[in-house]
């Protein structure tokens, strides 16, 4: 019990110090720590595995948690009819159904409803994904699977390839000749900067957003803790819950103007 | 107000830039990493504290004249808020890169 004092005086200090050799914050990284040989061999440190197991884990979750939902949602269904299918108290099919509704409305606001619900697979599970993996680190003891950038670098690849490969669908050779700017003499100088625009820059604004903001909350709030150590530090806890649901919210609006730019020049004039 | 800064402005860089050079005389220029990095985040903060009392400042009018609207009003200024917030995440990023170097 003795070695808990130390965590329970100034958490930072050992988040500082790596935790010692063996030292787990939680159970979820005395997995991480389990599985490590086989992530080492991989090419994975140590602080990659962490991040690595967790988000697993938390697609592991959502994936379960939406399993259920969605056979609730079968099995209601199947008593009531569809038409009858009034949501009970707080469930789990409840909870999926405001949850539904608000990123349908929040990409229908962008997108346009037809739209909304054809990409919808993408950004409700970006939104959610992002959300969990983020306020995971508030809870002392576990780290956000978003601190390190090779978590959001995958995600802003997914986004990428969506809007590339849509962009390209609908658009055809036109996705390719927008990227070179309104006039035909200009193009040589505009396209580089469009190209490195949609293809370079876009995920890596997104990446280091995340990363940034995640990392620079979690180190706040060490410091404080060390300047603090009692109550004040709680306000920053708050203030990590408040961030990860922004950074998501911000994460999932980006990628939705950003597939609206991709798809939607139908009704340009053709030029 | 703004034209004594403007005059004060100019020797007070050649000042800072002049001491940063009799600093690093010993550290070969470690002196230099840190000022630039205490530089990098407190630009990036100035420049992201202004951008976003601008933008605060509008949607907070726009709710005044019409408090109808201030549900409509308070995502895109969220948007507004977290985008020119990134901007000053990514100077923080240079201090940690630069603070990694010291």
């Amino acid at each position: 019990m003795t070695h808990l004092l130390p965590f329970l005086l100034s958490p930072s200090a050992i988040a500082a110090e790596g935790g010692g050799p063996g030292y787990h914050y939680s159970w979820l990284q005395g997995i991480a720590h389990a599985l490590e040989p086989a992530l080492h061999s991989a090419g994975a440190n140590h602080d990659d595995a962490i991040r690595l197991v967790t988000m697993w884990a938390v697609a592991f979750f959502l994936i379960a948690l939406a399993a259920v939902g969605r056979l609730g949602l079968n099995a209601a269904m199947a008593r009531a009819g569809a038409e009858k299918y009034v949501p009970g108290s707080f469930g789990v099919f409840g909870f999926f159904d405001v949850y539904a509704n608000g990123i349908l409305n929040m990409i229908s606001g962008v997108l346009g409803k037809e739209d909304a619900k054809r990409f919808f697979w993408l950004f409700g599970s970006l939104f959610l994904f992002i959300f969990t993996c983020n306020v995971l680190g508030v809870i002392p003891g576990f780290l956000p699977a978003t601190d390190n950038v090779n978590t959001n670098l995958g995600v802003a690849l997914c986004v990428v390839v969506v809007y590339v490969v849509s962009g390209l669908k609908r658009n055809g050779m036109g996705f390719i000749k927008h990227l070179a700017g309104p006039v035909w003499w200009l193009a040589p100088l505009i396209f580089p900067i469009e190209a490195a625009g949609v293809f370079l820059i876009r995920p890596t604004s997104l990446t280091l957003r995340l990363f940034g903001n995640m990392v620079g909350d979690h180190m706040v709030f060490g410091i404080m803790s060390d300047l603090v150590p009692f109550v004040v530090p709680s306000i920053f806890l708050g203030l990590g819950i408040w961030v990860s649901f922004l950074q998501a919210f911000v994460f999932t609006l980006l990628s939705s103007i950003y597939v609206l730019l991709s798809v939607a020049h139908d009704e340009d004039d053709h030029h | 107000m703004k034209s004594q800064i403007a005059k004060v402005l100019p020797v007070a860089t050649a000042l800072l830039l002049a001491s940063s050079t009799a600093f690093a005389q010993d550290g070969g220029g470690k002196g230099d990493i840190a000022l630039a990095a205490g530089l990098a985040i407190g630009a990036a903060a100035l420049g992201g504290t202004l951008a976003q009392g601008r933008a605060a400042a509008a949607a907070l009018e726009g709710i005044a004249r019409n408090p109808g609207a201030s549900g409509k009003l308070l995502t895109p200024m969220i948007l507004g808020l977290a985008l020119i917030e990134s901007l000053v995440i990514f100077g923080l990023l240079v201090a940690f890169q630069l603070v990694g170097k010291v």
